[in-house]
């Protein structure tokens, strides 16, 4: 009972505080300025270094691609965590939640509610960076790359953004305030990321391994089967860390 | 009748402190009932024991029947409830934030905007259109009020619901306390007594935890008040006094000027002896009356601080 009220207002609240839009803004401006950057950045410095700038990045859609992945996974994750710490952190301080679980409403529609419209923007994001990106790269960099691969990199890039929201949600539900959050999945994020590089199962398990392998794909090299194994623990992940943040929000005293 | 509320053994226990000790308690239903105590008394936590807010360390508690810990969904749908300091949330409207409440009870259609005009005019609050975060304190207390009510209660628990007002707000409040009467069960605790000796039926007082006084009002004033008589002489009572601490029914006496004020353990022997000792002693008698006890005296009698 109540879910769809609590989605709803999830909803409208992301929409009126500009929340929805804050992150896609963000995603856009990458997708658009991955490309130009790439481009034109060269050619808007002195000669003398456009050698050594050209030699760190080289400017072709491979290097945009990775240039993009890179930049998405390190601003836009850090920015949807920021987004997505105080989602009941912050409504439980100011005694918000207390009044909505007074009535009869489940635990359970409250994170799936808050996880749907967190992943729903999250998504809108994603598209905002890559349609438009996909978009600069054919008319800078003829013919560009086949979008079918770029979106299935997006996806699987995607896939990982929901853990991350997931795991914030958790941390929310777990902590009395933002910071704590904040800090909890940023240590927990930094972990992930270095967990490919103890290479074998580590690479081949680990979550973040999917970011190497969404940067593969949308560039057309080997195929989705790459990832599967990383795919299934960032699904489970998210499945775990969800269900984690409902047991810490039912453990909670009021 | 079986009890709107009830509590058998209730206890909440912290790691440092024992907030609530096997709390016994029957509210009546249909009564409009004030749960009284001095701050830190353990009022808001036997509230939220009651909303499912919190978990009992060990004992049981009921509304209108249902378990609040077992089915705790259905004594949720039975209730109406607003916490000391409602929070909503600021970018909503007052009508928003009461459609959202409905739907959070799973009410919808035609009949939902009916409700929700009603309780915004019996608040006051049909004119308020800006956002809430815009509201004063009382506004927000009074949708608080409108917000409990929504779901059409049984029971309606009330934390503090006057405390941070100031007197027209607080007016304004406990005359909508006092219009529920008779329809539903209203639970409020405060420790402002003149707001129970308002609107309250019935109260309990509650002091670290442990319930001292379980009564309705009547009761609570018959009770108390049938133990204090004033007696006013025309002379010095020196002698009078004397005499009057070596009788059997005397508690204590205290001097307040001209008067004596009596506390007795038997008022009908007091009122028989105390003409024959004051026509003993030749003096004459000017005032002899059984005394009301406000309900502050009360209150500090049976909290064992008063006089």
């Amino acid at each position: 009972m109540g879910i769809r009220a609590f989605l709803d207002k999830e909803w409208w609240e992301s929409w009126r505080s500009g929340r929805l839009f804050l992150l896609s803004a963000l995603f856009l401006v990458l997708g658009i300025s991955t490309p130009l950057m790439l481009k034109f950045l060269p050619q808007l410095l002195p000669a003398e270094w456009q050698s050594v700038l050209g030699s760190l990045l080289p400017s072709s859609p491979a290097a945009a691609v990775d240039s993009l992945f890179k930049n998405l996974a390190q601003v836009g994750l850090l920015v949807l965590v920021l987004v997505v710490m105080g989602t009941v952190a912050e409504e439980r301080a100011r005694g918000q939640l207390e009044l909505v679980l007074s009535k009869p409403v489940s635990v359970v529609g409250i994170v799936w509610a808050k996880f749907i419209v967190h992943a729903f923007a999250f998504l809108l994001a994603v598209l905002c960076a890559f349609l438009p990106f996909f978009a600069y790269l054919r008319v800078l960099y003829p013919p560009g790359v086949a979008l079918l691969p770029l979106l299935v990199g997006a996806g699987f890039f995607t896939v990982y953004g929901l853990l991350v929201i997931a795991f914030t949600l958790f941390a929310s539900a777990l902590f009395a305030s933002q910071v704590g959050a904040a800090l909890l999945s940023g240590g927990f994020f930094l972990a992930l990321s270095f967990l490919p590089n103890l290479g074998g199962d580590f690479a081949r398990l680990s979550p973040a391994g999917l970011l190497a392998t969404a940067r593969g794909l949308a560039l057309g090299a080997g195929g989705p089967g790459d990832g599967v194994l990383g795919l299934g623990v960032a699904v489970g992940g998210v499945a775990l860390f969800l269900c984690l943040a409902v047991v810490a929000m039912r453990n909670h005293e009021w | 009748m079986d009890p709107a509320i009830q509590t058998h053994n209730l206890c909440k226990r912290y790691a440092s402190c024992v907030a609530l000790e096997n709390l016994n308690l029957a509210v009546p239903a249909g009564s409009v009932f004030g749960f009284l105590g001095p701050n830190g008394a353990g009022k808001t936590t036997t509230l939220k024991l009651l909303v499912g807010l919190r978990r009992a360390s060990s004992g049981e508690a009921w509304v209108m029947g249902h378990d609040v810990c077992r089915e705790s969904r259905a004594a949720r749908s039975l209730l109406g409830y607003l916490p000391e300091s409602p929070a909503f949330y600021g970018w909503m409207s007052a009508a928003e934030y009461l459609r959202f409440a409905a739907r959070l009870f799973g009410l919808e259609g035609s009949g939902l905007r009916l409700r929700q005009d009603y309780l915004l005019d019996l608040v006051g609050l049909r004119k308020a259109r800006g956002p809430i975060r815009t509201f004063s304190r009382g506004m927000r207390q009074r949708l608080g009020i409108a917000q409990a009510l929504i779901n059409n209660p049984r029971v309606l628990l009330l934390d503090e619901p006057t405390s941070a007002l100031d007197p027209i707000g607080r007016k304004e409040v406990l005359d909508t306390i006092a219009s529920l009467r008779g329809g539903l069960t209203v639970f409020f605790s405060t420790h402002i007594l003149a707001d129970v000796e308002r609107v309250a039926d019935a109260v309990a007082i509650l002091d670290q935890g442990k319930m001292l006084a379980q009564e309705s009002m009547v009761e609570l004033r018959r009770k108390h008040a049938r133990r204090r008589l004033r007696l006013t002489v025309g002379s010095d009572p020196g002698e009078l006094l004397a005499r009057l601490r070596q009788e059997p029914w005397l508690e204590n006496v205290v001097r307040q000027e001209d008067d004596l004020l009596l506390h007795v353990k038997e008022i009908a022997q007091a009122e028989r002896r105390l003409p024959v000792l004051v026509a003993e002693l030749g003096l004459p008698l000017r005032r002899l009356e059984v005394e009301e006890l406000s309900l502050e005296e009360i209150f500090l009698e049976v909290l064992g601080r008063g006089n």
